[in-house]
């Protein structure tokens, strides 16, 4: 376990200084520039503009400063917002985010469990094809399309909810549903398989032939197994929350980082763009080496780094 | 007592008037059943999942109204004429659907066709720059059409070759390649094509490409996975021992069989990178202008959504049908393929 972990964090670190790597010498390559009016700009105050960034480095002298920086917790400054430093940019931004990404996490996780038991101990019923329709059509709607929708019909016309914005509890009502669909739809679907796949079990017939009610036997001995799978599936929604993010947080103007990174890229704010990049890789490497440990923790039966 | 009775009645007949039946072997191995291959197998599963089939109908007509649709109207997808602006869809007929060229400005509904004079109906109105919507529709459609399948093929065509070649090679050459594949799954996928995106020249090959940087990673797997499976079973054995060279193994023997794995991948990958594409032009990182896809018609749609909601309605809805199709016709196909997995 230990060996295991250890090898784990080296590949994680070795992924992430690769990304760096790899996004600092893409920016380079970056067409355009982060100065506004840049043709108003004499070529002299270009220069001085450009020496205050360190943009007239040599690239090479450049990337070891970045990295150097990369490792004391340094992104650089933003261009665009007063020269601020980026890791107090995105410091800011985290909560809303957070706040949104846990909300929708927690509701779609919730109702895409309740939807996918029900669905599976109802197999081959109406209530079945109800809830698998409810869950293609979950994972085929894309978020921005129901998003929009939502804040129209919901927001503008009927006037129930907070149209945009992230003031009150209210305000974080629409963006938390919108972002939940996707994942209500694939743990339901998950679920309900995974469900399926438990019914027939021994230890089933023998809770069965126990005696035991209904309820416990769905509860105590069929979900708990069920649901020892789904956690391969937290990998892949984090990256799906955080592609949600960048465009629920655009229509519903949540001052979040998805919003940040969508607008440092149409201003050319490379720093920010870096930043946010990498803050984004490193929750996802995160996440995806919590879900394998998770995963070994939780079900015994997998042995994780041992002799195949 | 009644057992010797009923032996000594036996031996009254003559054994002469019995016949022996002999066992025929070759009767015994005759299959009833007609032979089935591959195709007509899956097939015969599939017809009967009305679901799917009801998809693949779907899919064909979206795929044939995406060539055929800007001709049945007649009007060029690119033509602007601002007289005609923001005319909401009318349709004789269906007046009593909504599709009565009205919309509401304020307060009153106004017959946009009678104020701007405009005789001619527009089946799915216009949009601000009086283009007509239903031409721009499918022709975006056939857009997002090309580059969900190229995007997928792409992705096959990589990963199939990837991890085929890590499987069946094995050992050090596995060992490096599975590392390799390992740390690009580790990327943000959406970063990177983002990123990407940004340093080329936005178009559909630029879309298509940085889709497939990381897209192959998942086929590769899947390949790799049921070729080790596959590679040491006694069929692939036998083949070897009648001198096939390796070529003729990989191509002729373990593709084949896993075909089934591979088309349901490309069924998956399909609707997800039309999803891609639309997500992408969605945040103003698609096609550029005047092109059409499904994506920048629903970015366009947007902006107008509080007056003329139908633009973002009519491109949202085909964009919706096209990716429940897929997706049913995929889960079809899944079972088709492989029983085994049929819930």
């Amino acid at each position: 376990m230990g060996r295991y972990l250890a090898q784990r964090l080296v590949y994680g670190v070795l992924t992430f200084l690769l990304i760096a790597s790899f996004t600092f010498f893409l920016m380079d390559l970056l067409p355009g520039s982060p100065f506004q009016n840049q043709e108003k700009l004499s070529p002299e105050q270009l220069n001085i503009l450009r020496d205050k960034y360190n943009l007239n480095d040599p690239l090479p002298q450049r990337y070891a400063a970045y990295m150097v920086n990369l490792f004391q917790g340094d992104l650089g400054v933003s261009f665009k917002y007063d020269s601020r430093p980026v890791t107090d940019l995105i410091s800011e931004r985290i909560g809303p985010s957070a706040q949104l990404g846990v909300q929708a996490l927690v509701l779609g996780v919730l109702l895409g469990l309740v939807l996918g038991v029900v669905a599976a101990l109802r197999h081959n019923t109406v209530v079945d094809y109800g809830a698998m329709f409810i869950s293609v059509l979950g994972i085929s709607v894309p978020s921005f399309v129901f998003a929009s929708l939502l804040q129209y019909y919901v927001g503008v016309k009927w006037g129930a909810l907070p149209v945009a914005f992230w003031e009150s509890p209210a305000h974080t009502i629409l963006p938390t549903i919108s972002l939940s669909l996707g994942v209500t739809a694939s743990i339901a679907r998950f679920v309900r398989t995974e469900m399926l796949e438990v019914t027939g079990q021994d230890y089933v017939t023998l809770a069965k032939a126990k005696g035991l009610d209904g309820q416990s036997i769905t509860w105590k001995h069929m979900v708990r197994n069920a649901l020892i799978p789904a956690i391969t599936i937290l990998g892949p929604m984090t990256a799906a929350l955080i592609t949600g993010t960048f465009v629920i947080e655009k229509i519903f103007a949540v001052p979040g980082l998805g919003e940040l990174f969508v607008s440092s890229i149409t201003q050319n704010d490379y720093t920010v763009i870096m930043g946010t990049t990498l803050f984004f890789s490193a929750i996802f490497i995160l996440m995806i080496l919590i879900v394998d440990l998770l995963y070994g923790v939780v079900d015994p039966r997998i042995r994780l780094g041992g002799s195949k | 007592m009644a057992e010797q009775n009923s032996n000594a009645k036996a031996e009254q007949f003559d054994s002469s008037l019995f016949q022996q039946v002999e066992f025929n072997e070759q009767a015994g191995e005759r299959i009833a059943g007609k032979s089935l291959n591959f195709w007509q197998d899956a097939w015969m599963r599939l017809r009967k999942n009305k679901a799917a089939i009801i998809s693949l109908v779907l899919i064909i007509v979206i795929a044939i109204m995406s060539v055929a649709g800007p001709a049945i109207s007649g009007r060029d997808a690119y033509t602007q004429t601002i007289t005609q602006a923001k005319l909401p869809p009318k349709v004789t007929g269906l007046e009593w659907a909504g599709f009565d060229g009205m919309a509401t400005l304020g307060e009153t509904p106004i017959d946009f066709y009678k104020q701007k004079q405009v005789k001619e109906n527009f089946w799915f109105g216009t949009d601000h720059l009086g283009r007509d919507l239903w031409s721009r529709v499918w022709e975006g459609t056939k857009i997002s059409l090309f580059i969900g399948l190229m995007a997928a093929l792409i992705d096959v065509l990589v990963g199939v070759t990837y991890g085929g070649i890590s499987a069946y090679y094995g050992g050090r050459v596995d060992n490096i390649m599975q590392r390799i594949a390992e740390i690009l799954t580790g990327v943000p996928n959406l970063i990177l094509i983002i990123l990407f995106i940004l340093i080329l020249e936005p178009g559909i090959t630029t879309i298509i490409l940085a889709m497939t940087i990381t897209g192959w990673i998942g086929m590769s797997r899947l390949v790799r996975g049921q070729i080790l499976k596959l590679k040491n079973q006694e069929f692939v054995l036998a083949a070897r021992t009648l001198g096939a060279s390796s070529a003729r193994l990989v191509f002729k023997h373990l593709i084949p069989n896993t075909l089934g794995t591979i088309i349901i991948s490309l069924m998956f990958t399909i609707p997800g990178a039309i999803f891609f594409e639309a997500f992408l032009s969605f945040i103003g990182l698609g096609l550029a202008p005047p092109q059409p896809s499904l994506g920048t018609l629903i970015n366009e749609g947007y902006k107008e959504l509080k007056t003329f909601p139908f633009l973002l309605v009519v491109p949202s809805t085909v964009l919706v049908l096209l990716m429940i199709s897929f997706n049913m016709l995929a889960d079809g196909l899944r079972d088709a393929f492989d029983p085994r997995l049929r819930r």
